[in-house]
């Protein structure tokens, strides 16, 4: 027989942060007329945010990390490559369509994190790494644009999920099974 | 540069090919003479043993200027539960209550096999002696022969009596474990009155109060993250979709539904700018408690709960706000006023207009007295401007004639009049009379002298938008 009161401790943690979402202003740091125009519009570009990143999914995700390992991360993208198509011509370049850009964030585990050993809090890291795993096409499809040293790159890359990469640090000269080497 | 999307696509024809791992690296900037003084990032790919190729590498796109120098760099906030002094790794719960948890288990896995055993205990019969062996258990367990002096019947094996110190060990660890619980799951206690509530909450608050500064300080980092990023990157106007308070809370917006479109780029947030969070934010508040408050500040006659403005609050505290529009008839009242707002402020349109017979003019008086302190009245066309404080002195000089109208009922009942929509009992009429921002229409006969001064051109009664 077992009382789980852990698991009381933790949904009632998860209670209290999820209860309300935390309420965000932008404000302005000085009185000049720009300062306080920008907070407004800032203000409306985070509630933006919020709605069209669905920040109230990424706080479940992050609450299921930080209830059961203590930490959790936001890790924030921004890609100039995405986000809506518009027409060049406003923007001084006809003929061409402009992308406005697109920022993409995501609550990830701290498994998935690494930042130097030394560091006592992230931002006095010098850097951080993420590591995850990606399918070979959508690899080829985030990064290669098209360049065929990449993708030869990402096709011989050794894979993971099997056990040849194992295989071959543990014996060194077992040769990889072939489909990892395709 | 192309950064990473992680994740797998769907209907992915993958299997065969397998998945490899990706490494994204960040690097700060560092100062101008480090070896990479604006920082950069780059991909690699390969496995969990070795790197196979870097197939990405370019400018830090997460660094933005501060005082002239180049921070940031990392775009990524850090959530931690148990802060550790000296370390960047927060603690979990689940670490520190493991090992009660654990000391819990065992002790309640003794007492339970005691019990057991106390329950259905051994045999021990005569050696010899198995007359009646099969008819008191088949189970061979049970079953113990004992040297024949000891008795000629068979006995009951009386297991030895439970160390209290198993007990007591179990109930050490279920205290401290409740220690940890007893702040946040509170509902098998049962408050007396608003102060016991009180005194509850405060401990909550009390208690929660680090983890709640963490989380929300992370959540401020990240929204300055973000509104960095667009002020450095999003050159190109965006087209986003704000979300509208609901009526009645200040939103002074024409109502055109419940998100309203604007185009945004970076030079619109560029300014000297700083998300903060309303410290205690997250905190749960407890309705019961909160109404506790209301009913005792009422009771004590600190709270006029007839008041309008106090209506409304108190709505907005019990999280009614939404179903104002079933509890109260204002709902129309705010969304009137803020209409006025908007027709105030376009020229084009009409001088906005207030009905005394049917508007809740205290409504129209906070709702105009409210905006007319902001910075986006004090931005308005002057013209525009004189056009709301016009229609907020008219409102005022309603309610003062409702003020006084009511003193005059006040003492015309006092005189033995039976006037207004009180008939004959005096109590009620004075009641009617002098409920604050209450419509006047059951007085007829003495607003009929100034039911039509409700405006500057005279136009009707104010048809809502």
């Amino acid at each position: 027989m077992a009382w789980n009161v852990c698991l009381r401790v933790i949904e009632d943690m998860k209670a209290l942060l999820l209860q309300n979402a935390p309420e965000i202003n932008v404000v302005p740091m000085n009185g000049d007329w720009m300062s306080v125009q920008a907070a407004r519009h800032g203000d409306d570009v985070l509630k933006w945010k919020a709605a069209h990143d669905r920040w109230s999914e990424l706080r479940k995700k992050l609450m299921a990390w930080l209830c059961s390992t203590g930490n959790a991360f936001l890790w924030y993208t921004w890609d100039q490559n995405r986000g809506a198509a518009l027409d060049g011509e406003q923007f001084g370049a006809p003929g061409q369509i402009i992308r406005a850009g697109k920022s993409l964030v995501d609550a990830i585990s701290p498994m998935q994190v690494y930042a130097s050993p030394h560091a006592t809090e992230l931002c006095a890291s010098p850097y951080v790494m993420r590591r995850y795993n990606l399918s070979r096409q959508a690899a080829i499809r985030a990064f290669a644009n098209g360049d065929p040293r990449i993708i030869d790159a990402i096709l011989k890359c050794p894979g993971i999920g099997g056990d040849q990469v194992y295989w071959e640090t543990a014996l060194g000269s077992t040769p990889r099974p072939s489909a990892a080497t395709a | 540069m192309n950064n990473a999307y992680g994740g797998v696509q769907k209907n992915e024809p993958d299997d065969e090919d397998g998945f490899i791992s990706c490494l994204e690296y960040r690097h700060c900037p560092e100062g101008p003479d480090g070896e990479f003084p604006e920082g950069f990032v780059a991909t690699a790919i390969g496995s969990p043993e070795y790197i196979h190729a870097v197939i990405d590498i370019g400018d830090n796109p997460y660094t933005w200027e501060q005082e002239g120098e180049l921070v940031g760099g990392l775009g990524c906030t850090h959530f931690g539960a148990i802060r550790r002094p000296g370390a960047m790794w927060f603690d979990s719960w689940l670490k520190h209550i493991r090992s009660p948890q654990t000391e819990l288990n065992r002790r309640q896995s003794q007492q339970m096999e005691h019990a057991n055993r106390v329950a259905s205990g051994p045999f021990i019969y005569p050696i010899g002696f198995s007359t009646f062996k099969h008819s008191l258990s088949n189970d061979p367990a049970r079953m113990y022969e004992g040297p024949a002096h000891t008795s000629w019947l068979p006995q009951w094996v009386q297991p030895p009596q439970m160390p209290n110190y198993v007990v007591e060990a179990g109930r050490a660890a279920l205290s401290i474990l409740s220690y940890i619980v007893s702040p946040f799951g509170q509902t098998e206690t049962k408050g007396s009155s608003g102060y016991h509530y009180a005194a509850m909450l405060e401990e909550k608050r009390t208690k929660a109060g680090p983890l709640v500064d963490e989380w929300e300080g992370s959540w401020e980092a990240h929204s300055n993250l973000e509104l960095r990023m667009f002020q450095r990157h999003q050159g190109i106007p965006v087209n986003i979709s704000v979300p509208m308070a609901p009526a009645g809370r200040g939103s002074f917006q024409p109502r055109t539904g419940r998100w309203r479109q604007e185009w945004y780029s970076a030079a619109d947030v560029e300014g000297d700018i700083q998300a903060i969070v309303d410290q205690g934010s997250a905190l749960p508040t407890s309705t019961l408690a909160s109404l506790a408050f209301w009913a005792e500040g009422a009771k004590s006659g600190m709270i006029n709960p007839l008041e309008p403005s106090i209506r409304q609050k108190f709505y907005q505290d019990m999280r009614w706000g939404d179903a104002m529009g079933t509890l109260s008839d204002m709902r129309q009242d705010y969304e009137n006023a803020e209409h006025n707002i908007h027709l105030a402020q376009d020229l084009a349109q009409q001088q906005p207009l207030v009905n005394p017979q049917v508007d809740d003019l205290g409504v129209h008086e906070q709702v105009y007295r409210n905006f007319l302190k902001t910075d986006q009245f004090k931005a308005w066309n002057p013209m525009a401007q004189l056009r709301l404080q016009q229609l907020h002195g008219i409102v005022q000089l309603l309610l003062q004639r409702q003020a006084m109208q009511a003193t005059m009922m006040q003492a015309a009942l006092a005189g033995g009049a039976t006037v207004g929509g009180g008939g004959e009992n005096p109590q009620l009429a004075s009641a009617a009379a002098i409920g604050p921002g209450e419509p006047m229409g059951g007085q007829q006969t003495m607003t009929q002298g100034f039911g039509n001064a409700i405006l500057p051109n005279s136009a009707g009664p104010h048809e809502p938008g």
